[in-house]
């Protein structure tokens, strides 16, 4: 091979593996699962192969669908607000903080990240549950329980707790490039400490609230642990309900074009979005 | 002025709290001797420690776990480094839709993927074996090793590539002694994060599992969503504690920060 | 016939020319700059003569050695580059040692070596630290030990001081003559820096556009610039017009200029601001020709103040007549 042809060659040779990799366990499973949700299912023989919408019809018609859809929606725009009004704040102040306690803090607020779902989840299960730590000491003492398990309320409060270090990560990621030079600024304009957070951080912080807040809503609306051990079979979202689909009812193609309609609407929202921060924001923010 | 109020400090505190607050329960309540979950006051006892080691389900699934993180991580890696190379320094026909591809695993839904890969397995009856998780999770962690992988190939001085030629070095060694030590730190950063993502995960694993190869966050899941004995504590005690240990770690060598925030200090 | 020879060299970049018919010869032992605002073509240059870009067309030879055919690992130049390029996961020891490993040089004398090059640039005890833990100039010196050590034909220093604060790089000015001129070795120093280039060439080369626009001695190039460009690359000059030839402009450094009272000297202006600057005096004066700077050496306080009208005097020995309007 001469030189010129392997410089022009290599690139391809060099993502071969990974290209392989992703069109044979990646591009063929979700056309299958596309092609699946147009097939339909009997109880009695099964799935079968074939073309019709009437899954999507089946979805889009039903309001049990409706809810579980407009559920997902409602928790990723509450999540993702509790994220943004939460975590802003915070990661400000933990860019604020010293040496050691800004790296205890970070482990103590990055750290759950590397720690699975389902544990974290479980601990909310046995803080707030029905037996849990808070509702039997209450009991003990005579108030009422607080309930929590099953409630949307306590889906959310544990989503934000999954969901909000990927905000503070977001914003921390721009408050590192912001120069701190810019609130002394302000200050020695006479501004307030609360004006400086508003007037002078937070606009200068937009494009990782913004960013943060794709991350948060994407996940949160496709989430699956948290809303199936919290939230159960009564607080149904998309996710558990594929699930169920799948596993429970055997309703493939059901599921698939649930799926499908979930990835679909999570796809326009990233695109729109991402449409959204170039329109407002790629000129000022390169 | 740069400093932190009294109001920001309470604020942090509550903060810390309700981040670590569920975590602390849990490693709280695992040492109960008791029957159910109960947070131990003068009674501690390891019962629930030793209840793991007779129930050879989870000791197994940690194996599994392990294991298929290990595979899925360093096939990911294998992958993810050529093709990072292929990205950053050459300007190709499908640079841009091979960068988009190989990260949009974040984009997709995780229980989109898990029904995708049980479709793809049952068509090709794979289902159920190890091999086809690994495959499924590798693909899964590619944005992470990629990621990772990427930012140390684009941020290293090319010129010390040069600086070897320049000495005398041919390519091959220029790559062996030069180019690779430099971009270990990334590998090695990315393979961490693929091997806890993939150690983690439990929506795609959902989906894949079989009962003869149950990973540890599915056995836990199934657990939990029927009774909540206070093995499913001791168990994530477990975990957490693992978890800490790598954090710490990472911490020590790379800086949480770098790692996951992708900034310098 | 020079040691390294550039004759007729071309660099195009699809219809951009970084590089056009340059030609250059460099005497065995010499020290030449290759001074230009960036942009100019200088740094292709180097990467050239390093073998990090093939030429377009032009020849460069080694003792009639063509160099072109000859990869850049066989060409046995030693490099200083801007960024220092150390290895960071290897010691200074053994960044220094990793030419001489790939030379083949057995353990005995690569230790020697390395011993010899390390004393050399003043890093005795700090064999076994990583570049991350030394300070920029540091880093500088194992650089320059790295290229050195391998006892290059010739050593290329591209922008190698400009990461250092003004006055370590004086100090590594001093040491990096003393070096090249201790071993003999050619040098080609590629910067932007114009004191840079006075302090350490034996010959300067200004560049502008991808070609020399000039060449010879520091002094005799500040003394005579050829270009109205030279002359303000180089130095600062005062402009004025040529009473011979309307077209073309006349220099005048500032240094060679008096102040004398109203009414006297060549031209007339108004003070509109006095400096100090330690050394000297620098006055800008608003003229028919335009605002002319005239430094003094620091005899006493300032002569004139602001708004007052002095006169202008100079000997017509130091005027310098510019060829073309550039």
């Amino acid at each position: 091979m001469t030189p010129a042809l392997y410089r022009r060659t290599a690139p391809y040779w060099l993502s071969l593996p990974g290209f392989v990799l992703f069109a044979v366990m990646l591009f063929v499973p979700l056309v299958m699962t596309l092609l699946l949700s147009f097939y339909s299912f009997d109880y009695t023989a099964g799935i079968q192969t074939g073309f019709s919408w009437h899954n999507y019809a089946d979805v889009v018609s039903d309001d049990y669908f409706h809810e579980i859809f407009w559920r997902t929606f409602r928790y990723g725009l509450i999540v993702t607000l509790f994220c943004i009004v939460i975590g802003v704040p915070e990661a400000y102040i933990l860019n604020r903080m010293r040496a050691p306690w800004r790296t205890i803090s970070l482990v103590a607020i990055i750290g759950p990240l590397l720690i699975s779902v389902v544990v974290r989840t479980l601990g909310w299960v046995i803080l707030m549950g029905n037996n849990g730590l808070v509702n039997t000491g209450l009991e003990r003492i005579g108030l009422a329980k607080i309930p929590f398990i099953y409630t949307e309320t306590g889906v959310i409060v544990a989503l934000i707790h999954v969901m909000i270090p990927f905000m503070i990560i977001s914003v921390w990621a721009v408050l590192q490039k912001v120069d701190p030079a810019t609130e002394n600024a302000a200050a020695s304009l006479g501004a307030s400490q609360p004006k400086v957070f508003f007037r002078v951080v937070v606009p200068q912080v937009i494009p990782g609230i913004l960013s943060g807040s794709l991350i948060v809503f994407s996940l949160t609306t496709s989430a699956f642990a948290t809303p199936a051990i919290i939230g159960g079979r009564r607080l149904k979202v998309a996710s558990t309900t594929i699930y169920d689909e799948f596993l429970n009812t055997l309703e493939w193609p059901l599921g698939a074009a649930i799926a499908i309609i979930l990835l679909l609407g999570i796809m326009a929202v990233i695109l729109g979005w991402n449409r959204l921060i170039e329109r407002r924001y790629a000129q000022v923010f390169q | 002025m740069n400093q932190n109020g009294p109001f920001a400090l309470i604020f942090h505190a509550l903060f810390i709290l309700f981040m670590i607050a569920p975590l602390a329960v849990v490693v709280w309540v695992s040492f109960t001797p008791l029957g159910y979950i109960d947070a131990p006051t003068t009674d501690w006892s390891l019962r629930w420690y030793r209840e793991i080691w007779n129930s050879s389900g989870f000791i197994q699934s940690f194996w599994l776990s392990l294991g298929l993180a290990f595979a899925a991580a360093t096939l990911s890696l294998v992958a993810a480094v050529p093709a990072a190379l292929a990205i950053a320094r050459y300007d190709f026909h499908g640079r841009g839709f091979l960068t988009a591809m190989f990260l949009s695993p974040l984009m997709i839904p995780s229980v989109v993927l898990g029904i995708a890969f049980l479709r793809f397995m049952t068509a090709i009856s794979i289902t159920g074996t190890f091999y086809g998780m690994v495959l499924c999770h590798a693909v899964f962690v590619m944005p992470f090793v990629l990621r990772l992988t990427l930012a140390s190939v684009t941020g290293m001085d090319r010129q010390a590539e040069n600086a070897a030629i320049s000495l005398g070095a041919s390519n091959m060694t220029t790559f062996r002694r030069v180019t690779f030590p430099m971009i270990l730190p990334g590998m090695v950063g990315g393979w961490v994060l693929a091997f806890i993502t993939s150690f983690d995960e439990l929506t795609v694993s959902v989906f894949i599992a079989s009962p003869s190869l149950t990973t540890l966050p599915v056995r836990l899941f199934n657990h939990i969503t029927q009774t909540t004995t206070p093995i499913v504590a001791s168990v994530s005690a477990v975990i957490i504690f693992l978890s800490l240990a790598v954090i710490l770690i990472l911490e020590r060598l790379y800086g949480l920060d770098r790692l996951l925030v992708g900034t310098k200090r | 016939m020079g040691f390294l020879q550039l004759t007729s060299l071309s660099k195009r970049f699809g219809t951009f020319t970084a590089v056009e018919d340059f030609n250059l010869d460099i005497e065995k032992g010499e020290f030449v700059s290759l001074l230009g605002p960036s942009g100019c073509g200088k740094t292709t240059t180097l990467q050239m003569i390093a073998g990090f870009l093939e030429p377009t067309a032009g020849r460069i030879t080694v003792e009639g050695e063509d160099l072109v055919a000859i990869p850049s690992a066989k060409r046995n130049i030693g490099i200083v580059f801007q960024s220092y390029a150390l290895f960071p996961h290897l010691t200074v020891a053994q960044n220094i040692a990793f030419g001489l490993e790939m030379r083949g040089i057995t353990a005995m004398e690569r230790s020697q070596r390395i011993a010899r090059a390390i004393d050399i640039v003043h890093l005795k005890g700090f064999e076994a630290r990583f570049p991350k833990q030394l300070s920029g100039g540091q880093q500088q010196r194992v650089a320059l030990a790295r290229a050195i050590v391998i006892e290059p034909r010739i050593l290329l220093l591209d922008e190698p001081m400009s990461n250092l604060d003004a006055k370590l790089r004086e100090d590594m000015q001093l040491e990096l003559r003393q070096i090249q001129q201790e071993l003999g070795i050619t040098t080609l120093l590629v910067t932007h820096d114009q004191h840079e280039a006075m302090a350490l060439s034996d010959r300067i080369a200004v560049m502008q556009g991808g070609r020399i626009v000039q060449i010879g001695a520091p002094y005799e190039i500040y003394e005579n610039p050829s270009s109205r460009f030279v002359s303000t690359f180089l130095g600062k000059s005062n402009l004025l017009p040529d009473p011979a030839q309307m077209a073309r402009q006349i220099s005048l450094r500032p240094e060679k200029t008096r102040l004398v009272p109203a009414g006297q000297g060549k031209l007339q202006g108004r003070v509109t601001a006095c400096i100090f600057f330690g050394a000297h005096w620098l006055y800008q004066v608003d003229t028919d020709h335009g605002l002319l700077l005239a430094y003094e050496q620091n005899l006493g306080a300032a002569r004139a103040r602001n708004g007052e009208t002095v006169g202008i005097d100079w000997d017509e020995a130091h005027l310098r007549h510019l060829e073309g309007q550039e």
